[in-house]
């Protein structure tokens, strides 16, 4: 039985089903390309801050090419109105876990608001999807494009803000305003292009609209994966103000560097923090008997402990995020890789340590 | 309902297409990123992506003729097109390899006698029609060019090492699976028209040349600098010298890569472990040079003598006091190449430490800079 939607028939056929077919399985393998190349480079920087953006994009782009692999079965083979339904609800559902996982991946490298939050949010409204698919199927399609994409139109948003009124990420950043612009045209042109597709505006446009959506998602995918390789190397700028100050001690407590990053701050023998702080590690790693990276968390201060061979690096900061335990550890790497010989033998000469405050400038503001 | 063969054959031709520009844009845009570094060999990258660019539009033209065209006059010239380009293609490739930095892995002159020969396939396309048997003349030769490319890659595999050696490798076997599936899907019908009719054709066909694509694409993805071969065998030292106090900072003997070396450049090797005659002898030619030849804003770059050089790259802000001298054999971009990589590295792990050396005792200044070892054998890793 052929499904009729206003002078579009399903399963798709006529002259235009030759070029949509090309130009839909073109997004399918150019999203799924984009998704493995980022996969891999996240793990390829499993050490790196970057790696989670990197690895949210990946998700999104991947469940896109599934989501879109489904479509074509749906739109262009399957004659049956009940199982294109069945179907297209399989690819909305799908688009919701990877639209999951990327939110997720993106706020635990970064807070919106509240930790979480839009995580909390799609977990929700993907439960009240199956509800809603139980209980009458043929409501999913319009709660799914309109509930979903809010969702990520709201994020999108927010974190556009974000972006664009980061003054670090507008000094760092190269080319600032092409970047935004790379970002938020892209995300348009893979809405419009997503929202040409639908049933809903074929009914207006006919399929030379999802011709067009075809191209439209092409140019938003390319964009967006251009933001995402252009932000990956300043990513640490995003959460930079959220440092209080840093400890570097030796591993018998001795303090070979302080800085404060907030002049509020009030006066503390830094000597008995730095003892205070070293044997904090030290009680925790007999009680676990293992010498990892230990967090303790208050409400709205952090302390981070990260111990390398013969150093401590601690740090006092606001949110206990990925991205400032990956950038710690790195630094702390980093001290021990330089003064590795000096470290072995250390006579007590602070002098020798002094570089290690253009270090913290490097890395931490 | 039934599935027409086309409607998967199609859109997995033009994704094939869209997979090769992507691979000739790569390549291009690689040679485009290290077009500064001035390096001989990494020319091949722009004729790597001018190859696949020319070779998969004259696929393009094929199947846009084949499917779409039905006016018999544009029929035929998209058929010589498609022939045309390819031989370009080919023939382009060939000029490269012609050149004398590959003498090592095929013979120049057989490279320009087959290019010369070329000429014939050119006449025959715009001579004879695509139809006839005498067509198949410009078909063979195209083949030979193809079989003599492939010979070379397969030297140059051979003679490559580290990343690149992987990545060629990579690109050899994307490049065998493509042949493949030339043969499986042209042999048995050589019109895609009729090939299409025909799913157990065109179904191996098609999943062939995608893979093939792929594992292309796999390849030419951030492909590395193509330095020089045997480029580690011209290295002999290496001396990092700070200029204010003329004292050494780090120095790297390069003897367990240059073990085949004549007499003459071990007698140097012991002159240069006298690191007093190379950080005063550098710096005094640095400053009559600059006073002779009026050139304060400029730096020396490399000093040639007999049959070797002295390579220097200068430390940037906060340590332009650093110096960087890399004795070589010989003369190639690659060893430049490979000076700027460890100054860079170089600066990037010290340059913080450098502006309190004059605090620091000889012995915690030692100490410090030996843990460059470890970034020194990452570096010469590379290829």
């Amino acid at each position: 039985m052929l499904i009729m939607l206003n002078g579009v028939n399903f399963p798709i056929q006529g002259p235009f089903q030759e070029p949509l077919l090309i130009m839909e399985e073109i997004v399918i393998f150019f999203a799924l390309e984009i998704g493995i190349i980022f996969w891999i480079k996240s793990k390829n920087k499993k050490e790196e801050i970057s790696n989670l953006q990197e690895k949210a994009f990946s998700w999104f782009c991947l469940g896109y090419s599934l989501m879109c692999v489904i479509f074509i079965i749906s739109d262009y083979y399957v004659e049956d109105s009940h199982i294109r339904l069945i179907l297209l609800n399989f690819a909305y559902f799908v688009q919701m876990i990877s639209g999951l996982l990327f939110i997720y991946n993106m706020e635990t490298f970064q807070i919106f608001f509240k930790k979480y939050l839009f995580t909390f949010i799609f977990i929700v409204f993907m439960i009240l999807f199956v509800i809603c698919f139980f209980i009458e199927s043929v409501f999913t399609k319009t709660f799914s494009f309109f509930f979903s994409w809010i969702i990520y139109l709201l994020f999108f948003f927010h974190y556009m803000i974000k972006v664009s009124t980061s003054k670090k990420l507008k000094k760092v950043l190269k080319n600032f305003k092409w970047h935004l612009f790379e970002l938020f045209s892209g995300f348009i042109f893979l809405n419009i292009g997503y929202a040409l597709t639908t049933d809903f505006i074929l009914n207006l446009f006919g399929l030379v609209g999802r011709l067009i959506g075809a191209v439209f998602q092409i140019i938003g995918l390319i964009l967006l994966s251009l933001y995402f390789l252009s932000i990956s190397s300043i990513t640490e700028y995003f959460w930079k103000e959220k440092i209080d100050s840093i400890y570097i001690i030796m591993q018998s407590g001795l303090c070979l560097y302080t800085k404060h990053f907030r002049e509020t701050r009030k006066s503390f023998d830094e000597i008995v923090a730095s003892g205070a702080l070293s044997s904090v590690q030290i009680i925790l790693e007999s009680i676990t008997d293992k010498k990892d990276i230990s967090i303790i968390e208050k409400e709205g201060k952090t302390m981070i402990f990260q111990p390398g061979k013969y150093i401590i690096g601690v740090l006092v900061c606001e949110e206990d995020l990925e991205s400032i335990r990956i950038t710690l550890k790195k630094f702390v790497q980093k001290i021990e890789k330089i003064y590795f010989n000096i470290l072995k033998t250390w006579d007590g000469n602070l002098n020798i340590f002094k570089p290690i405050e253009d270090i913290i400038n490097e890395v931490f503001i | 309902m039934t599935v027409e063969l086309r409607t998967f054959y199609l859109p997995f031709i033009f994704i094939s297409f869209f997979i090769g520009y992507q691979m000739s844009f790569y390549f291009l845009y690689d040679y485009y990123r290290h077009r500064e570094r001035k390096i001989e060999l990494n020319k091949i990258l722009l004729y790597y992506g001018i190859f696949f660019g020319l070779s998969i539009t004259g696929c393009l033209f094929d199947i846009i003729n084949d499917f779409y065209i039905t006016n018999l006059f544009i029929k035929d010239i998209f058929a010589r097109m498609v022939y045309l380009l390819v031989l370009i293609a080919s023939v382009l490739i060939l000029y490269h390899i012609s050149s004398k930095v590959y003498k090592e892995i095929i013979n120049p002159t057989l490279t320009k006698i087959l290019i010369f020969m070329n000429i014939f396939p050119f006449i025959s396309i715009f001579i004879f029609n695509p139809a006839t048997t005498e067509f198949l003349f410009a078909i063979i030769f195209i083949s030979i060019d193809f079989l003599f490319f492939l010979i070379f890659q397969l030297n140059l595999i051979r003679l490559s090492s580290g990343n690149i050696k992987k990545r060629l490798k990579i690109i050899f076997l994307g490049a065998l699976i493509i042949i493949s599936a030339i043969i499986i899907g042209f042999i048995p019908v050589s019109d895609l028209e009729t090939q299409i009719q025909n799913p157990i054709i065109a179904i191996p066909f098609i999943t062939t040349l995608s893979l093939g694509l792929i594992i292309l694409l796999l390849g030419a993805l951030r492909f590395p600098v193509f330095l020089n071969f045997f480029w580690k065998q011209n290295l002999i030292s290496l001396f990092i010298i700070n200029r204010k106090t003329l004292k050494k900072l780090y120095s790297y003997n390069f003897t367990s890569y240059t073990e085949d070396m004549d007499n003459s450049i071990k007698s140097l090797i012991n002159i240069n472990e006298s690191i007093k005659l190379i950080s005063h002898g550098m710096i005094g030619i640095i400053e009559i040079f600059t006073a002779v030849a009026e050139t304060k804003d400029k730096k020396i770059q490399k000093i040639k003598q007999g049959g070797f050089s002295i390579l220097l790259e200068y430390g940037e802000e906060p340590i332009s006091n650093i110096f960087f001298i890399l004795l070589v054999k010989g003369e190639m971009d690659s060893n430049k190449y490979f000076l700027t990589a460890i100054k860079n590295q170089f600066q990037l792990m010290y340059k913080h430490v450098i502006p309190i050396l004059e605090f620091l005792d000889g012995s915690s200044t030692e100490r410090i800079f030996s843990s460059f070892d470890t970034i020194m054998k990452n570096i010469l890793k590379m290829n």
